[in-house]
């Protein structure tokens, strides 16, 4: 290397992708730079609160009137805490736009790991249903690859993380490389024989999750503490921290550069390739250069579609790669956080051990062999089955030393179904630089502009209705329906943004997440997601990046690249 | 809002979590359905 600013590899931004991006890299013999916006986290050190008991937290845990002052956006997640703050992006200092009248919730991090630190851990893999929905139904454009393709990816990935969960042999939720799945409690057991029982073609299993039931990869298993979101001391969940980072450092290929924000990447015209990144230090504003052979992109969808936009030049006047005219365009996320929720009187005599991060999964059942009436395609279900605490007292007449009592003891059976709904692919949600709005570097904030649509909003009556008709034929009681509302970014699941596609005359990417326009230049984050689907897409990721690195390195050598 | 309140500091106090809802910092192995008796 004559320059210490000259790489072989760049990968942009550092989460579920960029880690991975960077261990393949490193691991095929690269010299990579792994750059991220955020600041340095280091694996068990960097996790001030992961061995924090309630009592310990100032206000035990729970948000707060300034939190929800400072974090207006990021104190809405489900998983934003006193345990959690930290880990969530300053949003007064990084804003974004909407238009009048509309909203989306882009929840981030901002630290090297991202969201691979916090996020849910559901891992399911994609099926030719999915793959084949574009070309049947003709939203959006077909995807340029099916699932015999990606299959040994899909299990490539999931050994090295660590999945645990069943394999059940359903068609439209194919069975991955599994280490033992956590165990169904009591009602969620039963829920899963009434439903069975009483409709053939809907299936309940173990939640797919990347938490580890055994010892794996020189990783502990889980101790079921159920704290993941703060980090894990363990590493028994995959995190870039957890995983693939220590992976890549040990080939001696990585150099790691936090708080270095990505203005853009640099394109040499003459040669019609990518031949860099233009980086401002988050410390220092210093603006440095950094070149390379290949650059990966993998800030996630909305950031990797700003560095783009933000990268337009005179041969690519509406942004970087971007011919098609499809880049920022066909924006997705899943929509969901409704459901339904029962007690049960049943089963009174028997409980589980504390807390654990296992759940159940009810994959799509919806227009896989009948048609709807009111919608196409479908969505999928997360539930928990516990028996309630103390908490259900809040909603309880009573109060003194008999009702204190009575709460200390274990409430009776609790299940409840959350939905995780498929989106279809619109041109017009999409996101675009708002000039007069500059965030913390004098950059372009992003305008986001995404709205659900009619086979959104029909979808999701069923899936609540649906939901209780489960709930209440497995014996609940007083089933009360569930409904957060439906802002889009909402399932942080945005994708779709540099879709990948046959022709590049409708899409960004080729079949191995290459752009069509700029042969060293990759996207493997969501931004590549051709259709949505309804699974957690997080292990798609994986496998597309991985592949697309074995690919990329594959055509260096053959001097294709580079 | 105030029951609420005085449930939650209740419950989340060291003394009680400890000694009246057998609190486990540490789990370890997640067992979904035993009886209730057996409970650790």
């Amino acid at each position: 290397m004559a320059n210490q600013n000259e790489f072989d590899a760049i990968v942009v931004g550092s989460g579920v992708t960029g880690g991975w991006a960077a261990k393949e890299l490193c691991g095929k013999g690269l010299k990579t730079l792994l750059l991220e916006r955020g600041r340095k986290l280091e694996h068990i050190t960097d996790y001030p609160t992961a061995n924090m008991h309630p009592w310990e937290f100032e206000h035990r845990g729970q948000k707060t009137l300034e939190d929800i002052e400072n974090f207006p956006v990021q104190s809405n997640v489900y998983q934003f805490s006193e345990a959690t703050r930290h880990l969530w992006i300053n949003d007064k200092e990084n804003p974004y736009s909407v238009p009048d009248g509309q909203s989306f919730n882009w929840y981030r991090g901002d630290h090297v790991g991202g969201r691979s630190l916090m996020w849910g851990r559901h891992v399911y893999r994609l099926s030719d249903i999915d793959f084949g929905a574009n070309l049947k139904d003709g939203h959006g454009v077909d995807w340029p690859v099916r699932y015999k393709e990606i299959a040994p990816w899909y299990d490539y990935v999931e050994k090295f993380i660590g999945v645990s969960g069943k394999k059940e042999g359903y068609p439209q939720l194919p069975d991955g490389q599994f280490l033992p799945p956590f165990e169904m409690t009591c009602i969620e057991k039963h829920v899963k024989s009434k439903i069975e029982e009483r409709w053939p073609d809907r299936n309940m299993t173990n939640s797919r999750t990347a938490n580890l039931s055994q010892n794996h990869n020189g990783r502990n298993k889980c101790f079921n503490r159920d704290l993941c979101a703060r980090g894990c001391p363990y590493g028994a969940y995959f995190s870039t921290q957890s995983s693939t980072l220590p992976a890549a450092v040990a080939t001696g290929n990585l150099t790691l550069r936090p708080d270095s924000m990505v203005e853009s990447v640099l394109y040499d015209n003459q040669k019609d390739k990518a031949s860099g990144v233009r980086v401002i230090d988050a410390k220092t504003k210093e603006v440095i250069e950094y070149k390379a052979k290949v650059i990966f992109l993998c800030a996630s969808t909305l950031a990797t579609s700003q560095i783009l936009l933000n990268s337009a030049n005179s041969r690519f006047s509406t942004g970087l790669a971007n011919s098609s005219g499809e880049l920022g365009h066909n924006l997705m996320d899943h929509h969901g956080g409704a459901g339904a929720s029962a007690e049960f009187d049943i089963l009174e005599d028997s409980t589980h051990t504390q807390r654990g991060p296992g759940s159940v999964y009810i994959p799509r059942f919806r227009n896989i062999k009948e048609q709807h009436p009111d919608f196409i395609r479908g969505y999928a279900y997360q539930g928990s089955g516990r028996r309630t605490g103390w908490s259900n007292g809040i909603y309880k007449k009573g109060f003194g030393g008999d009702f204190k009592d009575s709460l200390s003891k274990e409430g009776p059976w609790s299940f409840t179904l959350f939905s995780f709904g498929e989106t279809l692919p619109n041109h017009d949600n999409h996101v675009s630089l708002n000039k007069d709005k500059l965030d913390k570097f004098g950059l372009p904030a992003l305008h986001i502009d995404m709205k659900f649509g009619d086979n959104e909003k029909n979808m999701r009556k069923d899936y609540i209705a649906t939901s209780a008709e489960i709930i209440e034929a497995a014996g609940g009681l007083k089933t009360r329906t569930i409904d957060f509302g439906m802002v889009p970014g909402s399932m942080i699941h945005e994708m779709g943004t540099a879709r990948m596609g046959h022709d590049p005359k409708t899409s960004v990417l080729n079949k191995w997440n290459q752009s069509h326009d700029i042969n060293n230049l990759f996207i493997t984050d969501g931004s590549f997601m051709t259709s949505s689907a309804n699974q957690n897409p997080s292990l798609t990721y994986m496998a597309f990046t991985a592949r697309a690195v074995d690919y990329c390195v594959k055509e260096m050598k053959k001097g294709n690249i580079g | 809002m105030i029951k609420e309140l005085t449930l939650f500091g209740y419950f989340t106090s060291e003394h009680v979590m400890i000694n009246a809802l057998n609190y486990q910092p540490i789990p370890g192995d997640f067992k979904g359905c035993i009886p209730l008796t057996q409970e650790v």
